[in-house]
This record gives structure tokens, sequence and C-alpha cells, in this order.
């Protein structure tokens, strides 16, 4: 071969192989830049997810306040009045210059006091539960319960060991409106007439298992139901259990329902 | 086989600017302003082509127009990045580039291969300075993430082939250099590859020319 030949095939070969590393290095580019693509994307995303879940968190947080000063006025105004009403007209149902029929009238309208006096109590401790406050989220459940079975309609049976568990005041708040929630549902839907709750505590999680017997529904169901935007009573509990970071799972076995929650227990930091 | 592909090599840097001017053409109202700068760019290549066929023609000598050619060349590439670079500072540094650039011609035309030459000094400061730029842009690129899908992002191309045609014609030029500077033929091999490079670069206009979309 010519030394002129053997010149022309390395040029010839330098040139496709620098062509060649040019190739490659465009492709890398076009590789690594749709990965910073993809990555972007997904911190755009966990921003947003992270947004709305402040978004959330101060929008329970506005609820629970003006549910607290609501039933605070509650307390403190209205109960104040109406007790005053009912003094005065125990007074006046002791005045013996007044009619028999008219004492009657009284007598009727003093109950009527007590009754009204008594839903308004309710309705402030709806709002906002002193027990929850005081003794936690584990007391005010059972105190649910048992106002529950006073009531005739359905029987609750809490099985825990837990009871003194204590979290942090925001925690045992959205792990009691969850549960007023699911109890309120299962007694609109749940056709039953008796619903076991256990709760129990594990070294990273805190489980609460709702069964009974009725109508009820499953995981398939609930997500429909989402869906179609029916299911106020869901969303809310979804929007909680996103804020414990928690997650539930809805089943069924024959007539059997069960509605577990597991909530982990994250470190104070976290 | 020597011969037609000399052939095909003398026709197809003239016949691919042609059909990026097409391009440019059919897609010329959703051109921006760097695409139309390349647009003229092309335009002008291509009559450096016809000119320089014309004056070979008549055996006369052609490097002077590749001079001017050089020189225009590169104040439409600076032009060119100026409008894809946005800081201030950038654009200094390029108007300095070129400023550096046409010093390098001058220097090469006048005194160091002189005009009837070919002005290798210059082509070789001028390819390893687009280089540096066209890299420049594609880590402007991905820092910056201008678009979801990069293929459809008409600058990707334009900027790839630059960076094609400038580092592929740097090493056509040290590669030769290196092996046999002093033969003629070599001049000749040079501008055939040369002709392919331009092909390719001209590929890559087509494809960023048909990406355009305002």
């Amino acid at each position: 071969m010519e030394v002129s030949q053997i010149n022309w095939v390395f040029v010839l070969v330098a040139a496709c192989a620098s062509m060649a590393l040019l190739a490659i290095f465009i492709m890398t580019f076009v590789v690594h830049y749709q990965k910073r693509i993809i990555q972007h994307e997904h911190e755009k995303q966990q921003e947003k997810l992270k947004f709305q879940s402040e978004l959330l968190r101060a929008n329970l947080l506005v609820e629970e306040r003006e549910r607290s000063r609501i039933s605070k006025n509650i307390h403190d105004e209205v109960g104040i009045l109406l007790s005053l009403l009912k003094m005065n007209l125990t007074g006046l149902n002791r005045n013996e210059e007044i009619a028999e029929s008219e004492k009657r009238k009284l007598h009727n309208l003093t109950d009527l006091t007590d009754k009204i006096i008594f839903s308004t109590r309710s309705i402030a401790k709806d709002l906002q539960s002193p027990l929850l406050r005081d003794f936690g989220f584990v007391m005010a459940l059972n105190d649910l319960c048992k106002q529950i079975n006073e009531s005739n309609e359905m029987s609750v049976q809490l099985i825990t060991q837990e009871m003194e568990l204590r979290f942090d005041e925001n925690i045992e708040l959205q792990l009691y409106r969850i549960c007023q929630e699911i109890i309120n549902n299962i007694l609109k839907h749940g056709a039953t007439q008796l619903v076991q709750i256990t709760l129990s505590k594990n070294s990273d999680e805190l489980v609460l298992l709702f069964e009974y017997s009725g109508n009820g529904i499953t995981d398939k169901e609930h997500a429909h139901l989402l869906k179609t935007g029916n299911g106020n009573g869901l969303k809310n509990i979804v929007s909680r259990l996103q804020l414990l970071k928690a997650k539930q799972t809805l089943s069924r076995d024959n007539f059997h329902f069960s509605h577990l929650i597991q909530i982990p227990l994250l470190n104070e930091k976290e | 086989m020597n011969i037609s592909f000399e052939l095909v090599a003398s026709y197809i840097g003239p016949i691919s600017s042609a059909l990026a001017i097409g391009f440019f053409l059919f897609r010329i109202k959703t051109l921006d302003l760097p695409a139309k700068v390349l647009f003229c760019l092309t335009i002008l290549s291509f009559l450096t082509d016809c000119i320089t066929s014309v004056l070979a023609g008549y055996k006369m000598n052609n490097l002077m127009v590749m001079h001017v050619y050089t020189v225009l060349e590169l104040f439409f590439y600076c032009f060119f990045y100026s409008l894809l670079f946005k800081s201030t500072s950038s654009k200094y540094y390029l108007l300095v580039l070129s400023l550096m650039l046409l010093a390098a011609e001058l220097v090469d035309a006048f005194y160091i291969s002189k005009l009837s030459r070919i002005n290798s000094i210059a082509s070789y400061c001028e390819a390893l300075a687009f280089m540096v730029v066209s890299l420049l842009f594609f880590y402007s690129m991905i820092k910056n993430l201008p678009q979801k899908n990069i293929l459809n992002y008409p600058l990707f191309w334009f900027n790839s082939g630059i960076l094609i045609y400038f580092s592929g014609n740097l090493f056509l030029y040290l590669f030769i250099s290196f092996v046999n500077p002093q033969d003629s033929r070599f001049l000749g091999d040079l501008w055939n590859i040369n002709s392919f490079l331009y092909f390719s670069y001209n590929l890559f206009l087509i494809a960023g020319a048909w990406k355009s979309r305002k």
C-alpha cells in the first residue's frame, strides 16, 4: 500500500471516529436531558403535593379554630343565658299567684328549656370535646362510644389496652375527627347493631380497626365514590389521613365489613 | 470509486444547502430570529459555493472568496449565539470573541497564509471557538431545560449541526496537518470530507427548520 493511501485511510478512520464520538455525545446529551426533565417534573410534583398538604393542614386548622370559637361562644354565652332563663322560669313556677293552667305552661316551658340546654351542650361538645383536650384521644373516643350506647341506636365497643395513650394535640384531634366520621357513616348507612373498634399500638404504627356486620363499602367502591364526587365525609377522612400520612383499607367478608386505619408513628422531627 | 466519491463530494455541499434553504423557506412563517440568522447564513454559503464554482470554472483562484466568507460566517455565528445566550456578559464575551477571530483571520489572510492560499489558521481558530460555544450552549440547555422534549427544540438541532460541523472540521484540519501537510492531493481530500460534514450540518439545519413552531 502506498504512503498516501495509508494516510487517506487514516484520515477517513479518524474522521469517522470523531463523527461517531460526536454522535455519542449528542445521544448522551439527549438521554441526560430527558432524565433531568423527568427529575424536574418529579420535583415539581413533590412541591405541588407539599403545597397541597400545607393548604389542607391550614384549612383544617382554621376549621378547628372556628369550631372551638363557636363551641366556646355556645357554652359561655348561649349556655349562661339559657341557664338564666331556666332559673327565671323555675322562679315563676314557684310563684303561687300564678294560676294552675299558666303553671302547667310554665312547667312545659321549663322542660323545653332543659332540652334546649341539653342540645346546646351536646352541640358544643360535638364541636370541641373537652375530654379530648384534657384526657386525650382514647378517653374521648371511649366517651363517644358511651354516648352512642346511651342513645340505644347502636352498640359500640372499644377494645384497647392503650387508655393512657397521648399524642400531639393536632394529631389527637385528627384521629378523633376520623373516628367520629367513620362512626357517623356506620350509623347512617351501616344498618348494624354492633360496631367493634380495636385500637392497638406497636413500635412503628397505631392501628384502628372498625368491624361490623350490615352495609358497607370496599376500597373499590370507596374510590368510585370519591371519583364521582359523592361522599363529603369520606373526603374529609381522606384529607385527615393524608395529614397523618396514614393509610386505610376497606374490605368485606360476606356481610362482615372492616375499616382498617394504619397511622405511622413518626419521630418528633418528622 | 475515487472519481465517483469526488463527484458526489463536489455536489453534495451546494445541493444540501439548497435543500436547507428550501426547508427554511417552507417554514419561514414559523422561524424565530436565530433560525432566520442561520437561514441568511445558508443563503450566503450557497452563493459562496456558486461564486467559487464559477471562478473555478474560469480557472481563477477562488480562495479570496473563502477568506471573505469566513469573516462573514464568524459574525453570523456570533450574532446567532448572542441571541441564544441571554446574559449581557455572554453577549460581551461573544463580541470579544468575534473581534479576536476577525483579527486572527486578518493576520492569517495578510501575513501568514496570504489571500490566495487556504486560511487554515483562521479556520482552526473559528472551529475551536464555535465548538466551545456550542458546548456551552449544550450546558445552558441542560441547566435551563427550555423544552420538555429536547428533540422538538429547533435550537438543539441547529447547535448539534454546528458542533458536528466545526469539531469535525477541526479534527480534519489537525489530522491532515499531522499526516501530510505538504501533499496537495490531501487538500482535495480535505474539501471532500468537509463537503460531507457540511452535508450533515445542513441535515441538522433541515431538522431544526422542520421543528420550528411559533
